[in-house]
């Protein structure tokens, strides 16, 4: 286990350098002068940008740049927004918390309807209640998650007026929004879980289980779903990294504070210090997040450490 | 059981024996069998005929402000209503359409190309190409897709145009997979190998026996991701990164429409229906294609 450890952590390493390579090299591809990125607008003359050059070490090959920018990078410091006039990191401090109440309420809201409808659907098969509840996890996947937004928007605060529409304190200002982002990841988590658990049920070890007396309900929680869920947790991982892309509509849908917003503003302002810090740092939380899904991964299923 | 030798050995009509005989009319019965496949690709059809139409011909202008009729509920004269400066809904969302099926169609195709020409040579030859390749695309899913989309949105700067070029690009490393996968499955073959042996240059057998061979599930693969690909543009567009107002495309309506929803549901519920259709009646006739062709996949989510 320790090895497997060891062996899956040396391997994010190379993965987080190349995600701050591509992040770094392929912001040198804005076309115009990388000067103005910290001018902003400020009309300035030919020796003050001089000067400025030297000073931000523009002048230097792009490789020592990329080596400053990491070393920065490592020990927190993303640059300056142009925006805000403030450090990039500090922007992400203060929107994150928001966005991490988001995504994990999203996340459980996913966790519990999506196994729940996929282990109810998988359990009768071809009937009623398997059609309508794949129905449903249809309409999450193909439905777009801002517009399941507006029509929660329109129902729950227009016209019931039973929670707040817009903001970010509170429960009742959390629960629209993480249902609409947890409503795409629930549908996929249903359809994975029905496929993987009705595959599952076929075999023969359930026939066993079966045929020395357990009831079916029995079989199915203790000896199917352990081997059914195996998948479903490595697309948990994948999903979590959906869901804070995700933040980034659902967000701007409810006028919610977060890094998803933040992002947007970003791009709309053509702030490109503050762009490349929350790709990089969305980035990086994705890897180690996926890093500690597959950790537990084998955890949960001991033929991945001795593979 | 000898009665079905006896009826096998028994001479047919001509019409009878290409139907049975030919393969791809066995595949049109499974397919209208279908509901999935079937269903979807009826409704899908259905508003490609209306995309067309929304270029030629819509009942009103779709970008002409008639501020005396704003805000008109649905009825007999605007069928789905008319938003805040007197536009036709209906009128929009038929003018719109050929954006979001664009959209798809662009992107996808783009991922399509690209994932052949990365995805054949890593799975054909196998070593140093496909190290390279399998590393550039893994470290490209090391960022979630939409936002890599975004990223290079942040780059290339707002347009619908690049848009579709994100969505694209976002999505490459998804098709290389494939590709790669099903050559390698292929690849040992004895049919390729008797191609080889035949003395068949690599680039013959890749375009005469490899594609023909890993088109079902890119085929798959491609109907879903068009479905994803008119998504994330809409989410894009919706932000405000994709096609700017005026113009009808569903996502910026949306996002139009947001300022305004307090006046009339008609507003928002349309356009993003016209979407979630859309984007259903893919899905499903993904979903059935996959049943069809790729018994293999019937599992994966």
């Amino acid at each position: 286990m320790g090895t497997y450890i060891l062996k899956r952590l040396l391997a994010a390493i190379p993965i987080l350098i190349g995600i701050s390579a591509l992040v770094f090299f392929s912001l040198k591809l804005v076309p115009g002068d990388p000067l103005s990125a910290i001018t902003g607008d400020a009309v300035i003359g030919k020796e003050e940008a001089d000067r400025l050059r030297e000073q931000y070490g523009l002048n230097d090959p792009l490789h020592v740049q990329y080596l400053r920018f990491v070393g920065r990078a490592i020990q927190g410091d993303l640059g300056r927004s142009l925006q805000f006039k403030r450090p990039v990191i500090d922007e992400i401090g203060a929107q994150l918390p928001a966005t991490l109440q988001l995504t994990a309420a999203a996340m459980v809201i996913a966790l519990t309807v999506g196994l729940s409808l996929g282990i109810l659907a998988a359990i009768r098969p071809h009937s009623l209640l398997d059609a309508l509840t794949m129905s449903v996890a249809m309409a999450g996947v193909s439905f777009p998650s801002f517009w399941v937004g507006l029509m929660l928007l329109l129902i729950f605060s227009l016209a019931l007026g039973w929670l707040p529409a817009t903001g970010t304190e509170g429960i009742e200002r959390l629960i629209m929004p993480a249902a609409t982002l947890g409503f795409g990841a629930a549908a996929i988590i249903a359809r994975l879980t029905r496929s993987s658990l009705l595959e599952v049920l076929q075999q023969q070890f359930i026939v066993t289980a079966r045929a020395k007396g357990l009831s079916f309900v029995k079989v199915v929680f203790r000896h199917a779903l352990r081997n059914a869920l195996i998948p479903v947790v490595t697309i948990v991982g994948l999903q979590f990294g959906n869901l804070l892309a995700g933040a980034v509509v659902i967000e701007t849908v409810f006028s919610r504070q977060g890094i998803g917003r933040l992002l947007v503003t970003a791009i709309l302002g053509r702030d490109f210090p503050l762009v490349q810090g929350v790709i990089l740092f969305v980035a990086s939380v994705y890897v180690i997040v996926n890093l500690l899904v597959d950790l537990s991964y084998a955890l949960i299923d001991p033929r991945i450490r001795y593979a | 059981m000898r009665e079905r030798a006896v009826a096998l050995a028994l001479p047919r009509t001509g019409a009878d024996r290409a139907l049975a005989a030919h393969p791809a009319s066995a595949l049109l019965r499974r397919f209208i069998r279908n509901r999935s496949a079937f269903a979807g690709s009826v409704l899908f059809g259905l508003i490609v005929l209306l995309a067309l139409i929304g270029t030629r011909a819509t009942p009103y202008d779709p970008v002409q402000m008639d501020i005396e009729n704003r805000l008109a509920e649905p009825g007999l004269d605007h069928l789905l209503g008319s938003d805040h400066y007197g536009r036709d809904i209906f009128s929009r969302l038929l003018a719109g359409a050929h954006l979001s099926l664009l959209i798809g169609l662009v992107s996808v195709s783009l991922a399509v190309s690209s994932g052949l020409l990365l995805g054949l040579p890593a799975g054909y030859f196998g070593g140093w190409v496909d190290m390279l390749v399998m590393r550039a695309m893994d470290l490209m899913l090391s960022f979630p897709s939409v936002l890599l989309a975004l990223g290079i949105v942040a780059i290339a700067g707002p347009s619908l145009f690049n848009v579709m070029l994100a969505v694209g690009i976002a999505s490459v490393p998804s098709y290389t997979r494939l590709v790669r996968a099903s050559v390698l499955g292929i690849r040992g073959l004895p049919y390729i190998e008797a191609a080889r042996a035949l003395g068949s240059a690599p680039l013959r057998i890749i375009t005469q026996h490899v594609i023909p061979n890993i088109l079902a599930p890119l085929i798959v693969l491609a109907t879903l991701g068009t479905a994803g690909a008119i998504l994330t543009g809409a989410a894009l567009s919706f932000l405000g990164l994709g096609s700017q107002p005026p113009v009808p495309e569903w996502g910026a309506m949306l996002s139009e429409a947001r300022n305004y929803m307090r006046l009339g549901w008609w507003l928002t519920v349309f356009p993003g229906l016209a979407i979630a259709i859309t984007v259903l009646s893919l899905n499903q006739l993904g979903d059935g294609l996959r049943d069809l062709l790729d018994p293999y996949m019937r599992n994966s989510p």
